[in-house]
């Protein structure tokens, strides 16, 4: 699973940073040495994506399941919302991680937040897959987006 | 099983017209078809060209859809087939004639031509036989006295079976009517100049006499007196008792009227009568229906000591000016307020929303433009718009039908029968519910006709929304 995600962040490295992307991959400080240990924070942050995604997609295709909601740009406000969601939780996951990211590694507030931006695009990308896999069931949405 | 639909005169087609309107509603019949006659020498007639046309648009709508048993769609079940141009039994010799040359006075000995003066006035005698009898039974006998002569009735007489029916429609207080239903059952019941006439004499027959239930105003120019109303449907009731009742020549008798009558406009005939409809032509109607659905009580003529004329009545359990589904007996109420109400939200949906083309009800069956612009589709709108019009006019007599709430509000789409709130709190409003449910429902496979998958979608689901919003069922 650290590998998937590893992954998937990774096509982001470019946006937040590879020091930030060593720390969430479970690289750690030993004085000027970079050591891989065994906390790869991609995982959690995420399967917390993933759920926000699902949670989401539930709420949006079965719970809520209105007719008056399907039109396609209802749909992408509920993706822009798993977006937002994701961006703040990305953020403070990562500004929480700060302090402990040792001097070797320079990591900036401002690399959090391009975290949450490549969080939240991650997130949106899984309620897309979500969304086109798991939308036929759906009596009134089923053909949302398209 | 047939029901031969005798409707004589100016109310037999308004009866029509209603009866038309709850086929159309999916009111329970339990005839697999019904075959209307109309009996009305005023061709142009405006209430005769209205039910005649309404009956047409229902048989074009009914012939792209399928009512085998494993279909659940009431709308337009029952059949109504034209066996007969127009649905109209042609009357020979009453177009561009007057009634003295119907009768051929000129050539009339002169013994028969002062007894022909002293039944019929210079007035009756002068009147142009196209436009009817204009309230004069006394001409009407002697005109309508040509069934067995008639082509189309041989026709009637030769398709007749055993199980079929025979149901007359009339007034008793105008012409047409009062003269032609004595003339039409004694026809019925005696002759022998006809097709199958053991079947026809010893058939089930049964009428609906219409007692005074409108006036038209005071016109010295018009023959049409509505003061004189009153006296001859009393005089008739008299004749009827006698000839009809006493001899039990007929199965089963109806009768509705009411003393509350809206004032019409005196207008003898032509394209110009064409009178609101009334809820006295509702209740008609459900004569029909209820004796379509009822038993023969003379299974056999021929013992004539053992036959009985079985009489009925329509009442309301509260009188009022206004009459709701809440004044309705229980069975009237449990026969109208479903179908009524399902239909009036079909029509009101094709009327008055546009917003669905991207439903998945739409997509999922291929619901396209070519479909929406069909003739199906127009005749039906132009059925349904008929269908709130009709509801209109009863909403707008003096002693109104008025169970709908007959507004265009966008925003109240539920809020339609009176006496009844809708009920549930759902995340969809109004017409998107409607969609809601449109959505949800199965129906009809998606393999199907377009049409019957569509009158099937639509009757499912308005079942389902009288049910969760109205509590209807």
């Amino acid at each position: 699973m650290n590998i998937i995600f590893s992954w998937i962040y990774g096509w982001f490295i470019s946006i937040f940073g590879e020091d930030l992307d060593y720390h969430l991959f479970g690289y750690e400080c030993q004085g000027d040495e970079f050591v891989l240990g065994d906390r790869c924070l991609y995982t959690p942050i995420g399967l917390v994506a993933l759920g926000v995604a699902i949670l989401f997609f539930v709420l949006y295709y079965y719970i809520v399941n209105s007719a008056k909601l399907n039109r396609w740009w209802h749909w992408v406000i509920v993706m822009l919302l798993v977006g937002i969601v994701n961006f703040f939780v990305g953020h403070a996951w990562t500004v929480a991680e700060l302090p402990n990211m040792g001097g070797c590694l320079t990591v900036y507030v401002g690399d959090c937040w391009l975290f949450g931006l490549a969080n939240a695009i991650v997130s949106a990308l899984f309620f897309i897959i979500i969304s086109f896999a798991g939308k036929w069931g759906s009596s009134q949405c089923k053909h949302t987006p398209f | 099983m047939k029901v031969y639909v005798f409707g004589i005169g100016g109310t037999g087609s308004r009866v029509m017209r209603a009866m038309t309107m709850l086929l159309a509603s999916g009111v329970e019949c339990k005839a697999d078809a019904i075959v209307p006659i109309i009996v009305d020498p005023d061709a142009a007639g405006g209430d005769v060209e209205r039910a005649a046309t309404l009956m047409r648009h229902y048989g074009e709508i009914r012939s792209k859809l399928d009512f085998s048993s494993k279909k659940q769609n009431r709308f337009f079940r029952t059949e109504i087939m034209e066996t007969m141009p127009n649905f109209r039994l042609p009357l020979s010799n009453t177009e561009d004639c007057r009634f003295d040359e119907y009768m051929d006075l000129s050539g009339m000995s002169k013994e028969n031509k002062a007894l022909a003066r002293l039944l019929f006035s210079q007035k009756n005698l002068d009147s142009d036989m196209k436009i009817g009898f204009k309230g004069n039974p006394n001409v009407g006998s002697v005109v309508l006295n040509q069934f067995e002569d008639s082509i189309h009735f041989q026709n009637f007489a030769n398709d007749f079976t055993a199980q079929d029916k025979i149901f007359i429609i009339s007034s008793i207080f105008g012409g047409t009517g009062a003269s032609g239903f004595p003339l039409l059952l004694k026809t019925l019941r005696t002759s022998n100049n006809i097709a199958n006439p053991n079947l026809v004499n010893n058939a089930h027959i049964g009428a609906i006499t219409v007692l005074p239930y409108f006036q038209v105003q005071q016109d010295d120019e018009s023959s049409i007196d509505s003061a004189t109303f009153v006296s001859k449907a009393k005089s008739a009731l008299s004749y009827y008792l006698r000839s009809i009742s006493q001899n039990n020549t007929i199965d089963d008798l109806y009768y509705v009227g009411d003393d509350t009558r809206t004032t019409y406009e005196n207008v003898e005939g032509g394209a110009e009568q064409k009178n609101n409809a009334h809820f006295v032509e509702l209740i008609s109607a459900l004569a029909l229906i209820d004796f379509a659905n009822s038993q023969n009580p003379n299974p056999e003529r021929s013992n004539a000591e053992y036959l009985q004329t079985v009489h009925k009545e329509f009442g309301i359990e509260k009188d009022s000016n206004e009459i709701t589904f809440v004044e309705l007996g229980q069975k009237s109420k449990k026969q109208l307020r479903k179908p009524m109400t399902q239909f009036l939200l079909f029509a009101k949906y094709l009327d008055e929303y546009r917003d669905f083309m991207s439903q998945p009800w739409v997509v999922d069956r291929k619901f396209d433009d070519n479909f929406f612009d069909s003739d199906f589709i127009s005749t039906l709108k132009t059925v349904q718009s008929e269908y709130i019009g009709w509801l209109a006019e009863m909403a707008g007599q003096q002693r109104a039908f008025t169970p709908f709430n007959l507004h265009r509000d966008p925003n109240r789409v539920f809020d339609l029968v009176k006496g009844n709130s809708p009920r549930g709190v759902f995340f969809d409003k109004n017409f998107k519910f409607f969609d809601n449910r449109l959505n949800g429902t199965r129906g009809e496979s998606k393999s199907g006709e377009k049409e019957q998958q569509f009158a099937e979608l639509f009757y499912l689901a308005t079942e389902k929304l009288v049910k969760d919003k109205l509590n209807i069922d």
